[in-house]
């Protein structure tokens, strides 16, 4: 499918808030999430043949975001996996320069804290819990629409919903005592 | 920090209701119900603080947008992609691959068959001793300028 660049802007404009809340919710950080929304349109636009109008452009779009987001997630995973042996062994990254590379930045201290217990409490959650809390709470999705881009009922996202705010809660109160 | 049963019998309650209270989304009875539970539950009154923190920290992560520069990047990385796709994709094409490899090696095979019968040039027939061939070979260097590639035997 051949689109000129103002039809690509338009697509983009139309969808990058959206995206970029998405891969937000998953990367708690804003220099990744604007890294993860180029990957997501690029990969949007390059597969736009493949499309087929079985589901909305929207949720296609989406699941896109979320696939993509969870693989960072994996990657992250990995390369922090590395990165702690690699301290272990060589006692590196203890200065600064590695906490403002490594921290998500935080303006004061209480966003610090925030930051650190918001991470702490998704840490706690199941991946379907987690894509569900995020549409959710940053792409402020009503419960059907989660439904359709999960591949899920509407109970079923209910479910992971309260689960997720249940076991949210449960990391905050455990991580005090 | 000792609880009584009730309280402690709460706190699990609390636990399920809270995120509904923070979000005002609770009839009025659970919603007195939990105020009154938080203000003598000093444990459930902190994680209901640490939970509304996290809750403005969402708010404000949600308010913050992509880059200005979001859609200029993706299309320029497109235009970055498409050539080099072309270009990079028909050179490591295998069919491609293989012909330019054969044609290097006919390239070698060539200059080589060239750079030795150039040398027999020099070394005459095949039947000349090592001693013979070193002469020979001092005589294609002392008179360099005289020979001529193609043209065997010019100087005899």
């Amino acid at each position: 499918m051949e689109l000129s660049e103002k039809d690509l802007t338009r697509f983009i404009n139309k969808f990058q808030d959206r995206v970029f809340r998405t891969c937000m919710g998953f990367v708690q950080n804003s220099d990744d999430a604007n890294d993860l929304t180029q990957d997501v349109f690029l990969a949007v636009i390059e597969s736009l043949d493949d499309f087929r109008n079985e589901a909305q452009l929207s949720t296609w779009v989406y699941r896109i975001a979320v696939n993509k987001s969870l693989n960072h997630l994996k990657k992250r995973k990995t390369r922090n996996i590395f990165q702690n042996i690699d301290k272990l062994l060589f006692k590196k990254g203890s200065g600064e320069a590695h906490q403002f590379l490594y921290n998500p930045v935080a303006e004061d201290e209480n966003s610090e804290e925030a930051s650190r217990l918001l991470n702490h409490a998704l840490r706690k959650l199941s991946q379907s819990q987690r894509v569900a809390f995020t549409l959710s709470k940053y792409d402020e999705m009503s419960n059907n629409e989660v439904a359709v881009v999960m591949g899920n009922s509407v109970s079923a996202v209910e479910s992971l919903l309260f689960r997720a705010k249940q076991n949210m809660q449960k990391a905050l109160r455990d991580h005090k005592f | 920090m000792k609880m009584n049963k009730t309280v402690a019998m709460d706190c699990r309650r609390i636990e399920k209701l809270a995120w509904g209270y923070m979000e005002a989304n609770l009839p009025s009875r659970e919603h007195e119900l939990i105020e009154s539970h938080l203000a003598e539950c000093a444990s459930c009154k902190e994680v209901y603080q640490e939970t509304k923190l996290i809750i403005q920290l969402i708010e404000k992560q949600k308010s913050e947008g992509p880059s200005p520069f979001l859609a200029s990047r993706i299309l320029s990385r497109l235009e970055g992609k498409n050539i080099p796709k072309w270009e990079i994709s028909f050179l490591l094409r295998p069919a491609w691959s293989f012909a330019f490899a054969s044609i290097i090696i006919a390239i070698g095979i060539f200059t080589g068959s060239i750079v030795s019968n150039n040398i027999l040039a020099i070394e005459g027939p095949s039947n000349t001793t090592n001693t013979e061939m070193l002469y020979a070979n001092q005589s294609f260097i002392m008179e360099a300028d005289y020979y001529i590639p193609g043209f065997e035997y010019l100087n005899e």
